[in-house]
């Protein structure tokens, strides 16, 4: 920088020095000196500015506090919603359960008073188990016939407090003494399969139609006579002296919620009989 | 001290011309501007612009309400005429006649844009500014012309001439 840079400089800053003088001797029509307005008017931004920065940090605090209640309120109003669903669900399969229990009424018309209802709360085809729970602490007792709405689905074997498990009739060692509703054709129907029932001597010359219905015959003296069994799907010719027939179980076993188990049916029929 | 003596005469000289008596133009002539074309055409020292501080803060304490303007305004003079004198080479009564005109506009016009900001700015008219102008620069002219004249000289050549 040269010699008259330099000097030019200094004298600048010499007349901004003899500026802030003047400034200073003279004063505002409010008694003020001009420099102190100065001054002000020079940090009045800088403390604009840090206000400003302070609303906005203030702001910004409030808007992410607030942003976490939303967030936190979003959550438990996801978590009251899905309780709705789950109660909404459950209800729906509790109605559907009392449609099925009505129909059930209707279904087996000479309900004995000791009829108990129950809920499936397990069910295994592959293996022909299922287990229920019914409404009262009432022991019931073993080979009670288990119907559900469309017809018989098995037995009773065991009973534990409110818990009841049931052999179903596709099990494989399960067996119903079944005729058709006119009471010409009589057999036994034999679980074979998840889905299917294998019926047992059925004589050759017997008149069985595929789509036959096949009602219990009541002389296993475990199932009452009358309830819907399945309906034949298959008859066919055997090198023995019966016919190998196949059917279908009348209730669709996979989606049974309730059951009917029709403990002392017996005694009803026997007291019945008594009483005549 | 001979300058200081100088300087302090020049302004009780220019307080007298703005007499109330006096006539309005006579205010008007900045005669301290000699001051500020003078070192610069005659010297080679460049400091003269912090002189002309010193100046100008004796302007203020003695013609202005405020300390402060006037040093700025001839110092700022002084700078415009010691940036350009060297880019001259003429000498003669026409420089000082002509810088006197370039110092006495620039004095004019930087002391009111000192006093803007302070509240103090009176109305700068173009006819104040040019009368201003033409009769410092004639001030400066008539200064640079007696300086021209070299009066010592020729006196000293009379008095060769007379003794003779």
């Amino acid at each position: 920088m040269t010699d008259r840079r330099i000097l030019v400089l200094r004298t600048v800053l010499l007349w901004i020095l003899l500026e802030f003088l003047a400034a200073a001797q003279v004063h505002t029509p409010g008694g003020e000196p001009v420099l102190l307005s100065w001054a002000r008017g020079a940090v009045s931004p800088v403390l604009w500015a840090g206000e400003a920065i302070g609303s906005l940090v203030r702001d910004l605090v409030s808007g992410i506090s607030d942003s976490s209640r939303l967030v936190v309120t979003n959550r438990e109003l996801q978590l009251e919603l899905e309780t709705a669903k789950t109660l909404h669900r459950i209800m729906t399969e509790d109605m559907a359960a009392q449609f099925e229990l009505n129909s059930l009424a209707v279904m087996v018309p000479n309900l004995t008073s000791t009829a108990v209802p129950a809920r499936t709360i397990f069910r295994d085809l592959t293996r022909g188990r299922m287990i229920v729970l019914v409404a009262v602490d009432r022991r019931i007792s073993a080979d009670t016939p288990a119907v559900a709405n469309g017809g018989v689905i098995g037995r009773v074997i065991r009973s534990e407090g409110r818990r009841s498990w049931i052999e179903l009739i596709t099990h494989p060692v399960a067996a119903v003494a079944i005729q058709t509703p006119d009471g010409r054709v009589q057999g036994l129907a034999v679980g074979c399969d998840t889905r299917e029932l294998e019926i047992q001597f059925i004589p050759r010359q017997a008149q069985l139609l595929r789509g036959s219905e096949l009602v219990t015959s009541g002389a296993d003296g475990i199932y009452p006579p009358g309830l819907p069994v399945g309906r034949v799907t298959a008859v066919r010719e055997s090198a023995n002296a019966f016919l190998e027939v196949r059917a279908e179980p009348a209730v669709t076993l996979a989606t049974t919620r309730v059951v009917l188990l029709l403990d002392g049916w017996m005694s009803g029929v026997h007291s019945g009989n008594t009483a005549r | 001290m001979k300058t200081i003596f100088l300087v302090a005469l020049t302004l009780i000289v220019q307080v007298a011309l703005g007499w109330p008596e006096s006539p309005g133009w006579l205010s008007a002539i900045l005669l301290p501007m000699v001051f500020v074309v003078g070192p610069p055409l005659l010297l080679e020292e460049r400091r003269w612009p912090h002189f002309a501080l010193a100046l100008g803060l004796a302007w203020d304490l003695v013609l202005e309400p405020v300390v402060g303007p006037g040093a700025i305004a001839w110092s700022a003079g002084a700078v415009a005429v010691s940036a350009v004198v060297p880019l001259v080479a003429d000498r003669s009564p026409r420089a000082w006649l002509a810088f006197g005109a370039l110092g006495a506009a620039i004095m004019i016009v930087v002391r009111n844009l000192a006093l803007v900001p302070l509240g103090l700015a009176a109305d700068l008219t173009w006819g104040y500014l040019l009368l201003s102008v033409l009769l410092t620069s004639l001030w400066c002219g008539l200064v640079g012309w007696v300086i021209a004249l070299d009066l010592p000289a020729r006196w000293r050549s009379h008095r060769a001439r007379t003794l003779r």
